[in-house]
């Protein structure tokens, strides 16, 4: 029993240890963006691996997401004789949840969990050292950049995948269920206001924060806390950075949908 | 610190003379001087005198090759003059003596 | 010792996770001079490294630099102190995504403002004096572990720095490869006066390369010195490692049967 506690309180206090350490890692990130070096040619190095290198797998479940969004709100509305509203289910479905969630979890399970890796092996392989030896700060050379690039390329994405998508529902709806092409468009621009895109902005704004500072500190960190640095830690950050990374995503979709409503 | 000094005893050759530390953290100003003094001066003569600039690391080393290969692509003659003892070391450690050999003018001004 | 010494060690202890690794190690290392600090593998040897280059905290004893103890640097002297040093790490530690070239541009490219093309003939200078000009632009990973180990040389010295740590320079080079790098040691601290820390295990580079040896046993200096005195010690175990004898002594036989018969 005595040893049941004990045990309980120490993971506790490992938790409580890695939720101080995890803000401290966000706050020398910040500070990474006033420190040497010049963030631009990274920044868009970065860009291209998170953003330009995930637009297909994104562009392929935003256009199937968008289609089945079709097939099934299709035949519930058909149900109340309204297939006419599609456009406007299809669009503000995408918009206001799917669009920000998918393009979060695609990202984190394709260039999050790449990063969570490549960090991992730098510390593994002391190259975060070396960076420190070299009187160059980790944190701005190779953390920030991550995080800048990450913050721009999310909520393109999520504007890539939401036309994407919508194009999709269209696809089905108008040209192979028949549901009039004019009605489709109306029930797109007379439902979606600028809050429902705004909502939509904002979601993938904090999903792209959660994402980066989760994959980069679990990499940033893997084998610390076991004091031994190989490939299994390696392997298990990347894990840990994904899982925590998508459930993180869901549960503050809930959060900010639950406000913004 | 350096300060640059230029002069040109005759049409054909122009003198350079550095005066001070010569570091990682000045060397871009002797480059930037003596590369901007080589494409005036075109084909001609360019001598570099670093009697009193004092090299006290490889990034000058570096620095006086870049200015090198610029002469003679431009077909020009390079002198360098009062070269110091600790120079001529970081020469040969970076294996450049060859390079360097008949550019290096013992001191006769 | 005397304070002319560049860096203090003073009564060192080290600990990882409770198991101490270091015991009360104290000596000096003088200021341009060679230090090689020798000892079998797993003696410690890297951990002493590690504190020297405040990358490990010092719980117990004293790192002095100049007389100011590193265990008590802010941030600021920290990174003042880094940039005086280079360290090459005993697995390398080149930054995997770039090739030669990048790696050993990445200092200078950060702390200087010099042209680029500068700085690339100064990577190429660098990676000829450690041997490695043809290979340029490879990437660490297609390079062999020795050849990795002296683009690390060549990255930690980029910015001429006034200190110099090296992790076993030497493992896995042929010996004409390394008496060329002891060679170059000797140049560096010739030409650029350069204080240089090495950790070795090669009993035969360390004697032709040092100005003062520390000799490490499990966690504690065993000799110190100049490498004519460490030579006439009559310490037994100090012998031992210089005649090359098998540790006979090495495994506590005690705790190995123990280990083997008991299982719960
Ligand atoms: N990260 C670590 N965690 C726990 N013990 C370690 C770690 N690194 C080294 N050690 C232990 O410290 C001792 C000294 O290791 P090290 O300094 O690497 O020796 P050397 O470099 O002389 O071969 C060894 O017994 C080793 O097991
Ligand atoms: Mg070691």
């Amino acid at each position: 029993m005595v040893q049941l506690i004990r045990s309980l309180g120490a993971y506790g206090m490992r938790e409580i240890l890695s939720v101080g350490r995890m803000g401290i890692f966000f706050l020398y990130t910040m500070r990474g963006m006033f420190v040497a070096p010049g963030k631009f040619w990274p920044v868009v190095k970065h860009i291209e691996f998170i953003g330009t290198k995930s637009i297909f797998v994104i562009g392929f479940t935003a256009a199937f997401s968008g289609m089945v969004l079709g097939l099934q709100g299709y035949y519930t509305l058909s149900k109340f004789a309204s297939e006419g509203l599609l456009g406007s289910a299809v669009a503000l479905t995408l918009i206001r949840e799917l669009g920000p969630v998918l393009t979060a979890l695609m990202v984190s399970g394709r260039a999050g969990s790449a990063i969570t890796a490549e960090i991992g092996i730098m510390r593994i392989e002391e190259q975060i050292d070396a960076l420190d030896c070299m009187a160059i700060d980790p944190y701005a050379y190779m953390i920030t950049p991550r995080f800048i690039a990450c913050l721009i390329a999310l909520p393109l994405l999520t504007a890539f995948c939401d036309v994407v998508g919508i194009f999709g529902g269209y696809a089905i709806g108008v040209d192979l269920l028949g549901v009039s092409a004019g009605a489709f468009w109306d029930g797109v621009y007379s439902s979606v206001v600028w809050k429902d895109v705004y909502m939509g902005i904002i979601k993938s704004a904090v999903f792209s924060v959660l994402i980066i500072w989760i994959c980069t500190y679990k990499g940033f960190y893997s084998g610390v806390d076991e004091g031994s640095f190989g490939p299994e830690q390696v392997s298990r950050a990347t894990t840990d950075a994904v899982v925590i990374s998508s459930i993180s995503i869901l549960v503050s979709d809930y959060i900010i949908t639950s406000i913004m409503l | 610190m350096i300060k640059s000094l230029i002069s040109c005893p005759s049409p054909e050759h122009a003198v350079l003379e550095f005066n001070g530390l010569f570091d990682r953290s000045t060397a871009h100003k002797v480059r930037r001087d003596s590369l901007k003094l080589v494409q005036k001066q075109g084909s001609r003569e360019l001598e570099i005198d670093l009697t009193n600039a004092r090299c006290i690391d490889t990034s000058c080393v570096a620095v006086l090759v870049e200015i090198l290969n610029t002469v003679r692509k431009q077909g020009g003659k390079l002198k360098l003059t009062g070269i110091d003892d600790n120079t001529a070391r970081m020469i040969s450690l970076s294996q450049l003596d060859e390079i360097f050999e008949d550019v290096i003018v013992a001191e006769k001004k | 010792m005397p304070s002319a010494d560049l860096i203090e060690v003073r009564g060192l202890k080290s600990f990882y996770r409770g198991r101490q690794v270091l015991f009360d190690v104290t000596f000096g290392i003088p200021s341009h001079q060679v230090t090689v600090i020798m000892g079998a593998s797993g003696c410690g040897k890297t951990t002493l490294l590690r504190h020297l280059i405040g990358l490990k905290c010092t719980g117990q004893g004293q790192i002095l630099v100049d007389g100011e103890d590193l265990g008590s640097f802010s941030e600021g002297l920290l990174k003042s102190y880094r940039r005086r040093i280079g360290v090459l790490f005993q697995g390398g530690a080149l930054f995997n995504s770039m090739s030669l070239r990048e790696n050993i541009a990445v200092p200078l490219k950060v702390h200087t403002k010099l042209a680029d093309e500068t700085i690339r003939i100064m990577t190429v200078m660098k990676l000829n004096m450690v041997g490695l000009s043809d290979f340029s632009e490879f990437m660490p990973s297609q390079l062999s572990g020795g050849m990795r180990k002296r683009a690390g040389l060549a990255r930690a010295l980029a910015m001429d720095p006034e200190i110099l740590f090296v992790d076993e320079p030497s493992s896995g080079l042929d010996p004409i490869t390394a008496a060329g790098l002891d060679r170059l040691l000797l140049d560096l601290r010739e030409t650029l006066g350069m204080t240089v820390v090495v950790v070795t295990h090669e009993l035969e580079s360390a004697f032709k390369i040092a100005d003062r040896i520390v000799m490490m046993d499990k966690g504690r200096v065993m000799a110190l010195g100049a490498p004519d005195e460490v030579r006439r010690s009559t310490d037994e175990r100090v012998l031992q490692f210089l005649n090359r004898e098998a540790d006979t002594h090495m495994i506590n036989i005690d705790s190995y049967y123990e280990s083997l018969l008991d299982k719960e």
